[in-house]
């Protein structure tokens, strides 16, 4: 089953509404879309989730809103590790879950 | 005991994270493992040498021994060194306000130089360390997770003719990382000064963590 999540990359800042929604392929089997807002520390090897912001459950595949958190960290690109906000969907289903991840671009303080 | 005395890379009032607690254990164990072989390759060797233990060339186990508890006294060493990142400690006393401010900020740095400490040049610098997990070969055909440490960034004033006092002002750069404490990725800044002796990594330094906000 191939997820597709469509949003505004951004920029965003703490405190705004991340609109998008998620679309999977037709015929997909599936029993619940979990969609999360985190933040994501990434190497070249691993992948942690430093924060959990939002979460929305759709029962189908449809619209979501999530909201970036007054006290957000911004964004951070290094040279072989990343802090990065991402719109993460899980879909529940038999056998193993699929992924799906876009990252945003958070910024601190308003523009 | 307080956190920045075991993790030196953090200032006082800040708790260490996952990866930082996980590393420090990962030395600590590397430490002891390498210091309970020393112990146990010096005890054969003494008692090859003594021949408390038997064998048919007791003289060539007892110089195994000998030189197995040597390397792993060394490497103990070397594994203790690495564990506070103990470059020398300098005998420049280094004093830094303040100690936590967002990026975009300025920082100064105060070193005093005891009569005779400074040689030659000191360098103050303020620097940027990035924490990455990587996985590494564990000889088995498999890997294991380990954390890497780099300078992310660093910028250093010189001071050609070193004074009993040297002041030095940084700009933190808004576009560089903050301070985060975090599972497989890390950044931790701080204050240093060096007397610049050209032995790059050997040269005396001593170093002030701060923490920058974001």
């Amino acid at each position: 089953m191939s997820i597709e999540i469509v949003a505004d990359p951004g920029p965003y800042y703490p405190g705004d509404s991340v609109a998008g929604s998620v679309r999977v392929a037709a015929g997909s089997d599936f029993r619940s879309l979990k969609v999360e807002l985190v933040y994501r520390e990434r190497t070249k090897d691993y992948a942690d989730a430093g924060r959990v912001a939002d979460v929305a459950t759709l029962e189908e595949a449809g619209d979501f809103e999530l909201v970036v958190p007054a006290d957000a960290l911004p964004n951070v690109a290094g040279n072989r590790g990343r802090l990065t906000w991402e719109v993460a969907v899980k879909a529940d289903k038999r056998g193993p879950d699929d992924h799906a991840e876009l990252e945003l671009d958070v910024r601190r303080g308003a523009p | 005991m307080a956190a920045h005395a075991t993790h030196r890379h953090l200032p006082a009032g800040r708790d260490p994270g996952p990866q930082s607690r996980q590393r420090r254990g990962n030395l600590r164990f590397a430490i002891w493992t390498a210091l309970a072989f020393g112990i146990v390759a010096g005890a054969a060797a003494v008692g090859f040498f003594t021949g408390v233990i038997e064998g048919e060339d007791t003289q060539a186990g007892g110089i195994t021994a000998a030189i197995v508890c040597v390397l792993s006294l060394l490497a103990a060493g070397l594994a203790s060194r690495y564990a506070g990142r103990a470059r020398r400690s300098g005998r420049l006393a280094l004093t830094v306000q303040p100690g936590e401010l967002a990026r975009g900020g300025e920082v100064r740095a105060r070193v005093r130089v005891p009569d005779g400490a400074a040689a030659g040049p000191v360098e103050v610098g303020l620097v940027c360390m990035e924490f990455c997990d990587q996985a590494q070969g564990n000889g088995k055909g498999g890997t294991q997770r380990v954390t890497g440490d780099h300078v992310f960034w660093e910028t250093w004033h010189r001071f050609d003719e070193a004074g009993p006092i040297l002041e030095a002002r940084f700009d933190v750069p808004p576009a560089k990382p903050f301070s985060y404490e975090g599972s497989c990725v890390s950044y931790a800044w701080r204050l240093s000064a060096r007397e610049a002796r050209g032995g790059g990594r050997r040269d005396p330094q001593t170093d002030e963590p701060i923490w920058v906000l974001p």
